[in-house]
């Protein structure tokens, strides 16, 4: 069986569904779990209702050269679960990863282990019924799972970011499974992301960062904006994940109600949380880290501006997240990309 | 009924040509770039590299410049600008 284009626009024939997920597996095509096998309804269809153009090229994978055309993302789309009304989501988000600062290559092949976070703004959140709520990074939601995951199977079939092969993380991340969230509109007390992002009135948006591993950060005791945040400061200045890399906050709702005490505002929350994840310089010498840093106070990322903060989550908890990025500086850099709505016509 | 299946991959032949470069008839008294990734002891190993074919070729280190992101591709005008200068070139990933 060959993969040529030829392949492509004469389609593959298998006998029933068991085959067809057994034959995907067989190609190496999956993640390791099983995918819906794409069958050229489901992707026409998918195609159809986004009324892109199947040969636009979404994203290139500038080091190898490779397209990501339209088409090519509905086929995976389709493999990860995705139904239509996702597709605009992971058009975009493919768009955004495209972008030279964020670093398709880097990000994607490092030994760091990055998983490319998705975060969706705006009032698709609630229309194609995504969460944002309790359980907000995993798992139980068909759109959260299922666009995370598509992006993770564009990786590695178009851009045959093949784990052991040209994806040689250490580690790993379970977030290469799939890490899409949604910004939590009701709980927000600030300016949602596609407010920020200066998108028309009623657009919707993805943000994209090559994040790695999630710290969970508790407090439960504190009722001061500044116990909170000084809690979320000192897991960002761990030795582990101090660089000047950019970061990402993500609130529980509990957290964000208290730290939004007293009119508290995100600009305000950036600068307070910059100020204080720092470390002296002399403890990153001590354990041979440091680079050539002149400063005194060694501080995570390099502005405010570099530290991303939303909010997402169950309504009870003081849990929230941080994420730092894969890059220490500024190999990869998060970029936003407008939604696109589906077309009516 | 039979399912027809699209194919999830694309053809390597879309993708950039990563074959071999031309091989130079000799390596005798060729002139020579380094390029390093700016990792950690990359240009350790390349100045070695280098120093290693001085003394076996009678080579010339004409030039030694870092690429600037470990991460990224080398910007081409770099390899342009280095391409025009040395018969060959000798890259090393440090870290």
């Amino acid at each position: 069986m060959t993969t040529t284009r030829e392949a492509r626009n004469q389609p593959l024939e298998l006998d029933d569904e068991m085959s067809a997920i057994a034959y995907c597996y067989q190609q190496g095509w999956t993640d390791g779990l099983p995918v819906v096998p794409p069958t050229t309804a489901l992707v026409d269809e998918m195609l159809e209702a986004s009324g892109e153009d199947p040969e636009s090229i979404l994203a290139t994978h500038t080091t190898t050269g490779r397209h990501c055309s339209a088409h090519s993302a509905a086929v995976n789309s389709v493999m990860a679960g995705c139904l239509p009304e996702y597709f605009p989501i992971v058009a975009a988000a493919l768009r955004a990863m495209s972008h030279r600062e964020y670093n398709y290559h880097g990000s994607t092949a490092s030994t760091g282990g990055a998983a490319p976070l998705v975060i969706v703004s705006g009032p698709i959140v609630d229309a194609i019924g995504m969460n944002s709520g309790v359980n907000t990074f995993g798992s139980g939601n068909r759109p959260n799972a299922t666009i995370g995951r598509a992006i993770r199977l564009v990786h590695l079939n178009v851009f045959k970011m093949v784990p052991g092969v040209t994806d040689r993380s250490t580690q790993g991340n379970p977030g290469k499974y799939s890490l899409c969230i949604a910004e939590n509109s009701q709980a927000n007390p600030w300016a949602s992301l596609v407010e920020e992002s200066g998108f028309p009135s009623g657009s919707s948006c993805v943000t994209v960062y090559a994040a790695s591993a999630f710290h969970n950060i508790e407090n439960h005791y504190s009722s001061e904006g500044d116990g909170v945040l000084m809690t979320i400061a000192d897991s960002m200045a761990s030795l582990g994940s101090l660089t000047h890399g950019q970061s990402v906050v993500v609130l529980s709702p509990e957290h964000a109600s208290i730290v939004a005490q007293n009119g508290r505002t995100k600009l305000q929350v950036q600068e307070f949380l910059f100020a204080h994840a720092q470390r002296p310089i002399e403890e990153l010498r001590k354990v041979g880290k440091g680079g050539k840093a002149k400063e005194e106070q060694f501080h995570r990322g390099l502005s405010p501006d570099d530290i991303l903060v939303t909010v997402a989550g169950g309504e009870a908890g003081g849990h929230s997240a941080f994420l730092p990025s894969w890059s220490r500086m500024r190999g990869s850099v998060m970029q936003t990309e407008i939604i696109k709505p589906i077309s009516k016509d | 009924m039979a399912l027809q299946l699209y194919d999830p991959t694309i053809d390597d032949m879309e993708a950039r040509d990563t074959s071999e470069a031309q091989r130079l008839p000799s390596l005798e008294n060729c002139t020579i770039g380094l390029l390093t990734n700016g990792k950690v002891n990359a240009d350790i190993l390349l100045r070695e590299v280098g120093s290693l074919f001085e003394q076996r070729n009678n080579c010339r280190v004409l030039l030694e410049e870092n690429k600037g992101n470990a991460s990224r591709p080398a910007p081409a005008e770099l390899l342009q600008q280095i391409a025009a200068d040395v018969d060959f070139m000798v890259t090393a990933v440090g870290d």
